[in-house]
């Protein structure tokens, strides 16, 4: 049990550099391993690093549909909450948008989840002629949903990395820029396997 | 404009990200309007991060009032051309600032654009802040700023030598006229005492250390400025852009100055139109409104009886806002409600409960708990309202007469109401 956890958290984290996962090896070898498991930027509260065994969420999207994340397991996926009154999300949701056409063959789906009024993210989608799906979470009762995924903050724009396998591969607070993108989305795209 | 007719420039434009050509909205005299420039105006507008989220036919409205908008700016620029406002030395020394200004920005950000972070030291601040990327884009900052900062002064230093400046430092103790150079170097530099004084309020002669410190921030402005020309650096859109809206300011400038420069005009217009000073009374009212007579006779008893107006508000009121702010309407100006609802308000006591009032809202019952009474203003205290008064109309009518003379045509879909 304890091989397999240090497994999952060597896989964690191959994106960041050798000494910081000596640094995790060595922890974990000496007995202490962290109640939490850390993902390669933040400690999720049920301590694992694979999106598929987090307690799914079911949203309706503003297709009118009701959605659980597996509905994509298999793509990288790239959990991104938002919400209407935040500037940094537009910004980014125009580069997402970018992104989604140019890497959705490749195997990328990006899936917002809009903290906000229906209305109000389906006018945000038009405008901004959002490509992938928006799931609609009620502003008044999101805490639980944003913690599971470590936001205990609540913070937006806020997003979750997940590779193929489920693996939370990277989390990012704030404004996504290309840069991270490159860094921490595309090689999931390309790698082989 | 009605809304359906604006509603049919936005199907106009729809197809935004696909468009690589400018649509034509409007055209003025000889020139266009698109909706590039429109567009633009909605981003750099306040309500830009709102106007995203906004209904269909919200954006619709708000679309075509900045079109309008554009429109009435661009025929004040039409006109100010027309004026020669361009040629005027007032504008000339504006335009002459923003661009040494653009040109001393633009070659300082390529500066600071150069400065990278070197690959090892990259990593080290990765691991250093591995998982915090606010850390390490703060600590990139950092870096950054500390090296932009040497190079800078690296490069001023340097462009002083290549236009071989010499500051005549003894003549800053001396008497200055404002002609007196006090920097010159190759290339036609020169700086001049009024250009280190020109604008300012000035109490005497200066002091030293103030004069040093404008000397010396000027030059670095026209030699970074010099350097930026001489590579060659593209202004010219933000240049016309200045253009396009210093132009029309201008012109308005001078047009105020003609409408209202003189205080008589405000008096005269003040005693045509006494209202303007007049302050009406305001009252602060509670109220709950009842869909029924009944309802509301049954209510009013309650109240009568010791039941709380603003409890019974909170619970029952059919007034959406009324009812979320427990019966509490707040400060509400004499004469601007409804005609039944003025009527009964202007007989009532404070704290006393009104008849029921009916509307076509429904059946009301009002309470004043207070009021600030009304009066006149002194001329000093409304003087800024009846000038802007006089101004949005005035405004409104020249541009109303540039359109005339400058024919203004709508490329967009007119609708039939």
């Amino acid at each position: 049990m304890k091989l397999s956890r240090i497994a999952a958290i060597a896989i964690a984290v191959t994106v960041v550099s050798a000494i910081a996962w000596a640094g995790y090896g060595g922890d974990a070898g000496s007995g202490q391993v962290a109640d939490k498991k850390k993902t390669t930027s933040i400690a999720l509260p049920e301590k694992t690093n694979n999106a598929w065994e987090l307690k799914p969420f079911k949203l309706e999207g503003l297709d009118g549909e009701r959605h659980t994340l597996d509905e994509w397991k298999g793509k990288v996926i790239v959990l991104n909450f938002w919400a209407s009154w935040c500037a940094p999300c537009q910004y980014e949701i125009k580069d997402l948008v970018k992104l989604q056409s140019e890497y959705g063959e490749k195997g990328l789906q990006v899936i917002g989840i809009g903290i906000d009024e229906a209305r109000k993210l389906a006018n945000v989608k038009r405008t901004l002629e959002i490509n992938y799906p928006v799931l609609v979470a009620d502003p008044t009762r999101s805490t639980r949903l944003l913690s599971r995924w470590g936001n205990d903050r609540q913070i937006v724009p806020y997003t979750v990395v997940i590779d193929r396998d489920g693996t939370i591969r990277y989390i990012h607070r704030g404004q996504l820029t290309p840069d991270v993108f490159g860094e921490f989305v595309i090689p999931l795209l390309t790698k082989s396997g | 404009m009605s809304r359906l007719f604006v509603f049919l420039i936005l199907l106009s434009m729809i197809p935004l990200s696909v468009a690589a050509k400018a649509e034509v909205l409007a055209t003025v005299g000889d020139t266009e309007v698109t909706d590039i420039e429109l567009e633009r105006a909605i981003n750099s507008s306040p309500f830009a991060t709102q106007f995203v989220a906004m209904d269909e036919d919200d954006q619709a409205a708000l679309r075509g009032d900045l079109l309008q908008r554009l429109v009435a700016s661009r025929l004040l620029l039409v006109e100010a051309k027309r004026l020669k406002l361009d040629q005027s030395e007032e504008y000339k020394r504006n335009l002459e600032s923003f661009r040494l200004g653009l040109l001393y920005k633009h070659y300082l950000d390529s500066l600071r654009d150069k400065v990278k972070v070197p690959p090892e030291e990259l990593q080290r601040l990765k691991k250093a802040f591995a998982g915090n990327a606010d850390a390490l884009e703060a600590a990139k900052s950092a870096y950054i700023s500390n090296r932009y900062r040497q190079l800078r002064k690296l490069t001023i230093q340097s462009l002083r030598d290549r236009f071989h400046v010499k500051v005549h430092e003894a003549r800053l103790d001396g008497d200055l006229a404002p002609d007196t150079v006090l920097l010159e170097g190759d290339e036609g530099l020169k700086i001049r005492y009024r250009d280190l004084v020109d604008g300012v309020a000035l109490d005497g002669k200066p002091s030293r250390e103030w004069l040093e410190d404008r000397l010396y921030r000027r030059a670095e402005l026209l030699l970074i400025a010099k350097a930026a020309e001489k590579e060659g650096v593209d202004i010219e859109r933000k240049l016309s852009a200045f253009a396009e809206e210093r132009l029309p300011a201008m012109l308005v400038e001078r047009k105020e100055q003609e409408w209202v420069g003189d205080e008589k005009v405000l008096r005269d217009y003040l005693k045509e139109h006494p209202g303007l000073a007049v302050v009406p009374e305001r009252r602060h009212i509670g109220q709950i409104v009842l869909k029924t007579r009944d309802e509301a006779e049954a209510v009013r008893k309650r109240i009568l009886a010791g039941e709380s107006l603003f409890t019974l508000a909170g619970e029952m009121s059919i007034d959406p806002y009324g009812r979320s702010h427990n019966g509490d309407m707040g400060w509400i100006k004499a004469g601007t409600g409804l005609p039944a609802l003025e009527k009964a308000v202007a007989e009532l006591k404070d704290n006393e409960i009104s008849e029921i009032v009916e509307t076509p809202r429904g059946f009301h019952i009002i309470t004043i708990l207070e009021r600030r009474p009304g009066g006149v203003r002194s001329f000093a205290g409304v003087k800024d309202r009846v000038r802007q008064v006089i101004l949005d109309q005035k405004l409104a009518d020249y541009v109303n007469s540039l359109g005339e003379k400058y024919k203004v045509v709508w490329n967009v879909v007119k609708a039939e109401k």
